[in-house]
Formats: structure tokens, C-alpha cells, sequence
């Protein structure tokens, strides 16, 4: 019994003092922080059964550092339940707690603590926003300044990262709200109706955490009626000025097309006109060799007949090439271009049979400047020269002079079917020059074509100066001495007896030159070549199946290789290319270049 | 045709959507080294048991994390490296030692430790790829961290870093 008694009365005392160690003031309960952005707000509640004089006390700390609880100055012995702790707990990186207690009179209530803060935490919010209107675009412009004390915070200072805006917009008239995500802080909100009033609030949100965010004040804006009188005028302006742009342009276009410059006619048609021209000199310089004006163009194919009379050897020769050289997309017809009046007496080359362009042989060699006009001259001025002859043998010295120069340009030159004329003039002196294809003949009257990179005019076969390469080069065999006077005279050198004045076929056709030219020299050159185990051989092989065309009398190559040979090597253009034309020029021999 | 057509639509747009990072996974940038993380998950996970876990440590004089050496101040060559280190140290050393008697506290705890799991992982591939550079200056701030968590006896030290994780998400997003 004493036990237990004397535990009862423990018990009492202990309760007795409990109690009478006062009233325990209750201390403040739920004590939390209830921030926003640049408002951080400590707030709790009375505790149980609070005096009427009750005070509160705030403090707070910074975690992990040393120091202690620092008091709140503006938050000393107030009665209400909050307190703004914003100053004190800025800095984002830094985690704080915060602590009440209830004071009253002489006694106070144990403190109460914060869990850790972090401005982090804090709940977002923006401090407004402001609205322009254009039109029917309301550009939203957001604020972030905060105003705490004397300090401006900013809130980017606090939330850095991965911001999102939330921008409702809502119809005045029928509460209809829509929302746009934005991440900028400046936007547009377009494609509103006009006449019509809407109201913005924005909130702002942070993709990585889930935090609370509060919306911005609404804010209304009206969209006016559409000014469409100023609208209808700028736009009719602003049609009609495009229109009247577009329609001076198709002028402008118009004009361009149907205005045009004078367009050269091809070859074979100068070859006409040319050998028109000729004919009318050649009549009236009644045939002489001297007018020797534009060869007949290689069309003639009655000129192989005549060469061949003329030149017998040369004639059979060129018969085949003929065949083989012709082209075979030229017809007949074309080729005499020259008309009429491309016979000549002597030559074979331009008789009149010949249906246009005929290289007047030798004879019409002169090579006469006065004849310039005349598309080319054929230079071969031996008249047994059935036209395609290769220059060498040919006499008449006069286009020497042209020739001389031509003859490499118009090894270059003439390729497609203009250039087939090479002055037979140049071909004429060259004979010794090598053979380089087709020489155009006519010194003087050598079209222009002389190919300007060869820098030298060609008045033979200057034709086109285009295509260097292979097909100057056959084509400067043509010129040479294309005794059947079709178009081009190959340059052989002038041993070679150019009797066989190749008819190649027109040359103004514009077929492929240098097909044609390897056609008709390969043909030529093969069996040459492959004689001379010359370095023609790839060209044999090129050859090959031209080769075969138009059978060709070795025999007559023969002198002509040898001669022809060194042409071979010196022609530099198209190796093959020369070398082909080189048999060709053996060919032509002497016969006229084709002229045109 | 059109239907074709559909489908090549509707593949294209899935690979497409497969490439972006998923909501909350973000893609962090340490230098050469790039980690996606799901920031979100781990955050939503703490947040749940932040108040349990904060009320256990009572000693706020110390903090293991922040002030007044270790995460502050961390040059930008150098965020890889601790980041690193502080993964290896986090699936090692903390949440082992984070038991609790609240069976919803330990659940969370769980999968928080398996994302930092994945993340430490990928930080171990960066590292052998060379392209997570450990300088001096941050051994030295990690030096600091291990010597703040010895300090203390096992568990609390577990539990106060356990506390300070949102500590270590501000820091790694605050410039990724």
C-alpha cells in the first residue's frame, strides 16, 4: 500500500506541477510556407487555446551552414498568422527553415519548425502582362518584375529552366476559352474574329517538376471592324500595279521573240548562196581557174564522175569514197548547193551537173582573194584534181598563202558540215602540209568560220571553226583537196595523189563529222594504217567497221601513205582523227577541196 | 496508293515522335557525354516523401550537398565528373542505408534508387568513352562530399542525403 500510495502521489504532484508550470503556451500549428514567386509567405496557426495577448515569434535559418536562427525584425511580437520571409530567403541554391513560437506575456511557446525551403518551391506566377492589338493580332507581351522591399526580382532569376506558358483566351461574348502553349515571352495570338471582345490570362508553368502556378489577371481587349474600304483600295492598287508589271514583261518577251537577230543560215545554204555567188563569178570571169569562187559543194555528186574522168586513178579512188564518205544522211540533192553554176570547165568539181556545192579543182584554184565571197575556195588548182585531193599536188600556189595558215586551223575546223569547206587554198600550198582533214579551200572567201582559237583564218577550209579536234580535222582533209570538190578538200600531203577526190558528201550536211570524216578516212586509212603498222592502229581498229565501207583501192593509198604518214604524226588534234584524215588527203590527193 | 501513303505517314510521324524525348525525360549535356533522364519521375517520387525524410534528419548545421564547398561554385568542365562520382555514391552508399519502418517510404525510395541505377550507368559508359573528364578541382569538391558524409554516423548521413536529392536535381538542371 505505502508503494502505491506513495506512486499516487508522485503521480499528482508530477500533474500538479505539470500543471501549474503555467499554461504551457500551445504553440503555433501547421506551420508552413506558402509561397509564390518573390512572395514567400510563412504561415500557421494559433495553437490550442491561445491567450488573448498571444504574440508570435519568427526565425530562421539557412540549412547546412553554421549559422544560428536569426530573428525576423518585421515579424517581432505580431498577432497575426503570417509572415513575409521573402527578403530573407532570396537566393535560389540555398535551402532554408524557418521557425514560431507563441509569446505571451512572460511566457512562450516552443518553437515550431518549417520543413526546408527552397525558393525553388515556390508557386509560379507571373506579375501581368501587356496587350497591343493590330488588326485582328493581339500581341501579349509577359512581366516578370517583382518588386520586393527595394529589391527588383526578376523571375528568371528563380525559375530558369524549361519555362512554358499557358495562354487562355476567352471569347467575351460566349465564355468560349481556348488555350495556346507558348514558350516565349513575347508572342502573337492571331486569326482572331473581328468586332468581337476577348480577355487573356496567361499562367506559366515549368516542364520538369509538378508545381503549382497561379493565372495572371484577365485582361480584355476589343478587335475593331475590319477597315476594308482602306483594305479594297490597297489591294486593287496593289493588283493592278502586278498586273501591269506582268503584262510588261510578256511585252518585253514578245518583243525579244519576234524580233529577231538575223540568223545565219547554216552552212549548206551559204554553201547556195556562196556557190550563187560563185557561179555568177564564174560566169563571168567565164570559168577561169582563177575565180575558182566557192567550191562546189561536195554535193555534186556528178563531180566524182568527172573527177574521176579527170583523174582517172583519183576518180576510182574517190568513187569509193564517195561511197564510203558520203554521208549517208546527205542526199544527193543537198550537195548540189552550189548550182549551176559551180561547173566548171576544168574542174570536175563544180560542174554544172552538179547539183550545188562542187569544189571546183584545180583550175578554180586560184585561190584568188577576189573570190572570197565565195564560201570556200577550192584550192586545188590543178584541174585533174577530182576535188578531193589531198593538196599536195596541187599547183596552183595562189592559196598558198591562205592555205598555209589554214591548213592547221582547218584540220581543226570544219567539223559538222560547215566546216567541211576548207579552203582549198590552204590546202593547195600545204601540201606538204600535213594533211590535217579537210582543208577549206577557199583562201579568201573562207567564211568566217575560222575558228577563232586557231587564231588563224582560214580562208580555205576555215568553215567552222568549231569542233576542233576530230572533226576539224576531217574536215581539213576535206579542204585539202576534196578534188571531187565536195565541200571539204583533204590535205594530204602532196605526194599523194588526191586523185580521189572523195566525194564526201556534202559537207554542209551537219552530220556528224567526225563519224563521217573517220568513216571516210578510216576507211581509207585502214588499210593504210595497218600497212604502216603506223600508230593508226587504234584507229584500224576504230576503223573497223567503217572501214569496211567503202572498199578503197590500196594500191593508190600507197604512195599516198607514205606520204601521209608524216602527216599522220604531225597531226596533233585527234591523233586518230588525223591520222584518218591522213589517207583521206591521200585520198583527195590533189583533188579540190570540197569547197563550199 | 493512298494507302501507302497513310502508312508511310503514320510511320514516319511514330519514328519521329519515338526520337522526342518523352515528357519529363530530358536530355542532359555534360560536355560530349549526354544523358536523358527522367527528371519528372524522380522528382514526383521525392516530393512524395520529402516531408518524412527532411523531419528524420534533425542536425541542419550540416549540409552534405550544398553549402558551403560542394556544389556551388562547380565549374562547367567539371559538372560531369561529380556528377558521376555523386551517382556512384548515391546507388552506393545511400539508399541502402535508407530503411524506414514506412513501407510507402521505401517503395519510393526503391524507384528512386532504380532511376539513379540507370542513370549511373549510362555515366559509366560517358566515363569509359573518355568523354567525362575528371579534373583536380573536382576530385576535390567530391572529396568534400565524402568528407561531409563521414561526419556522421551511417544512417543519419544516409537519410540527411537522402534529403538533399531536390538539392542535387536544382544543381543538375540548373545549367544541363
Amino acid at each position: 500500500m505505502a508503494p502505491s500510495s506513495t506512486a499516487l502521489a508522485l503521480c499528482v504532484a508530477l500533474l500538479l506541477a505539470w500543471k501549474t508550470d503555467g499554461e504551457e503556451l500551445a504553440s503555433p500549428t501547421r506551420v508552413r510556407f506558402a509561397a509564390e514567386i518573390a512572395h514567400h509567405l510563412l504561415r500557421w496557426e494559433p495553437g490550442r487555446n491561445p491567450p488573448s495577448d498571444v504574440r508570435y515569434e519568427v526565425e530562421h535559418r539557412v540549412y547546412g551552414t553554421n549559422s544560428s536562427w536569426t530573428a525576423i525584425p518585421n515579424c517581432s511580437k505580431i498577432s497575426g498568422h503570417s509572415c513575409d520571409l521573402t527578403y530573407y530567403t532570396l537566393d535560389p541554391a540555398l535551402r532554408y527553415y524557418a521557425r514560431v513560437r507563441a509569446v505571451s506575456g512572460n511566457h512562450t511557446s516552443p518553437w515550431q519548425r518549417t520543413n526546408s525551403f527552397s525558393p525553388q518551391e515556390a508557386s509560379l506566377r507571373l506579375s501581368g502582362q501587356t496587350l497591343s492589338v493590330t488588326g485582328n493580332t493581339v500581341h501579349v507581351q509577359l512581366q516578370l518584375l517583382f518588386r520586393v522591399g527595394n529589391l527588383t526580382v526578376k523571375y528568371n532569376d528563380i525559375q530558369k529552366n524549361s519555362m512554358q506558358y499557358l495562354v487562355y483566351v476567352r471569347r467575351a461574348q460566349d465564355n468560349q476559352t481556348y488555350e495556346v502553349v507558348e514558350n516565349a515571352l513575347e508572342f502573337n495570338i492571331s486569326n482572331l474574329f473581328w468586332d468581337m471582345e476577348y480577355c487573356i490570362s496567361v499562367k506559366p508553368d515549368v516542364a520538369s517538376r509538378h508545381i503549382h502556378a497561379t493565372r495572371t489577371n484577365e485582361q480584355c481587349v476589343t478587335i475593331v471592324k475590319r477597315d476594308r474600304s482602306a483594305k479594297l483600295v490597297l489591294t486593287v492598287v496593289s493588283s493592278s500595279f502586278i498586273i501591269l508589271l506582268l503584262l510588261g514583261l510578256l511585252g518585253a518577251l514578245l518583243v525579244c521573240t519576234y524580233i529577231k537577230k538575223p540568223v545565219r543560215p547554216p552552212s549548206v545554204l551559204t554553201f547556195i548562196k556562196q556557190s550563187s555567188l560563185w557561179v555568177e563569178q564564174e560566169s563571168s570571169s567565164s570559168g577561169s581557174p582563177d575565180t575558182d569562187p566557192v567550191q562546189q559543194l561536195f554535193l555534186c555528186q556528178k563531180e566524182p564522175r568527172q573527177h574521176s574522168g579527170s583523174d582517172g586513178s583519183t576518180g576510182t579512188a574517190q568513187l569509193p569514197l564517195e561511197k564510203g564518205w558520203r554521208l549517208p544522211a546527205w542526199p544527193e540533192e543537198r550537195v548540189c548547193l552550189l548550182g549551176p553554176g559551180a561547173t566548171r570547165s576544168g574542174d570536175s568539181s563544180c560542174t554544172s551537173t552538179d547539183s550545188g556545192i562542187c569544189l571546183h579543182t584545180s583550175s578554180e584554184l586560184s585561190c584568188s582573194p577576189g573570190h572570197e565571197p565565195q564560201g570556200y575556195k577550192r584550192q586545188l588548182p590543178i584541174g585533174d584534181d577530182s576535188g578531193v585531193g589531198l593538196g599536195s599536188t596541187r599547183p596552183h600556189p595562189t592559196c598558198s598563202s591562205g592555205s598555209g595558215n589554214a591548213s592547221p586551223a582547218e584540220a581543226r575546223q570544219p567539223r559538222g558540215g560547215e566546216l567541211s569547206l576548207s579552203p582549198a587554198t590552204s590546202q593547195d600550198s600545204q601540201q606538204d602540209v600535213e594533211f590535217r582533214g579537210y582543208l577549206q579551200q577557199s583562201k579568201g572567201t573562207v567564211e568566217p568560220r575560222q575558228d577563232p582559237a586557231k587564231g588563224v583564218p582560214f580562208s580555205g577550209c576555215a568553215g567552222s571553226p568549231q569542233g576542233p579536234g576530230s572533226t576539224d580535222i576531217a574536215l581539213d582533209v576535206e579542204c585539202s583537196e576534196l578534188a571531187v570538190a565536195k565541200g571539204y578538200l583533204k590535205q594530204s600531203s602532196p605526194e599523194h595523189p588526191r586523185s580521189h577526190a572523195q566525194d564526201f558528201a556534202p559537207w554542209g550536211v551537219p552530220r556528224e563529222p567526225t563519224a563521217w570524216d573517220f568513216s571516210s578516212q578510216v576507211e581509207l586509212q585502214a588499210p593504210t594504217l595497218l600497212s604502216y603498222g603506223a600508230p593508226g592502229a587504234p584507229l584500224a581498229s576504230k576503223a573497223g567497221p567503217e572501214l569496211l565501207k567503202a572498199p578503197f583501192d590500196l594500191s593508190i593509198f600507197n604512195t599516198d601513205l607514205l606520204g601521209t604518214l608524216p602527216l599522220i604524226s604531225s597531226l596533233s588534234t585527234n591523233e586518230w582523227l588525223t591520222l584518218q584524215i591522213n589517207p583521206l588527203s591521200l585520198l583527195n590527193g590533189d583533188s579540190k577541196d570540197s569547197r563550199l | 496508293m493512298k494507302g501507302s501513303h497513310l502508312l508511310l505517314y503514320l510511320f514516319s510521324m511514330s519514328c519521329w515522335l519515338n526520337l522526342m524525348p518523352t515528357a519529363g525525360n530530358k536530355i542532359f549535356h555534360f560536355g560530349p557525354c549526354r544523358i536523358s533522364m527522367s527528371v519528372t519521375e524522380i522528382r514526383s517520387g521525392f516530393t512524395a516523401i520529402k516531408a518524412n525524410i527532411q523531419a528524420r534528419d534533425p542536425i541542419r548545421t550540416l549540409s552534405i550537398l550544398s553549402y558551403p564547398h560542394s556544389l556551388h561554385r562547380v565549374k562547367s568542365s567539371d559538372r560531369c565528373c561529380i556528377t558521376h562520382h555523386l551517382f556512384n555514391f548515391y546507388v552506393d552508399k545511400v539508399f541502402k542505408h535508407c530503411k524506414t519502418e514506412d513501407s510507402y517510404v521505401n517503395r519510393k525510395i526503391s524507384s528512386i534508387a532504380n532511376s539513379f541505377l540507370s542513370v549511373k550507368r549510362k555515366l559509366g559508359q560517358c566515363h569509359e568513352q573518355n568523354k567525362c573528364m575528371c579534373g583536380q578541382e573536382s576530385a576535390k569538391k567530391f572529396k568534400q562530399i565524402l568528407v561531409n558524409y563521414e561526419g556522421l554516423n551511417v544512417t543519419s548521413a544516409a537519410i540527411k542525403s537522402l534529403g538533399e536529392l531536390d538539392i542535387l536535381l536544382d544543381w543538375m538542371e540548373k545549367s544541363h
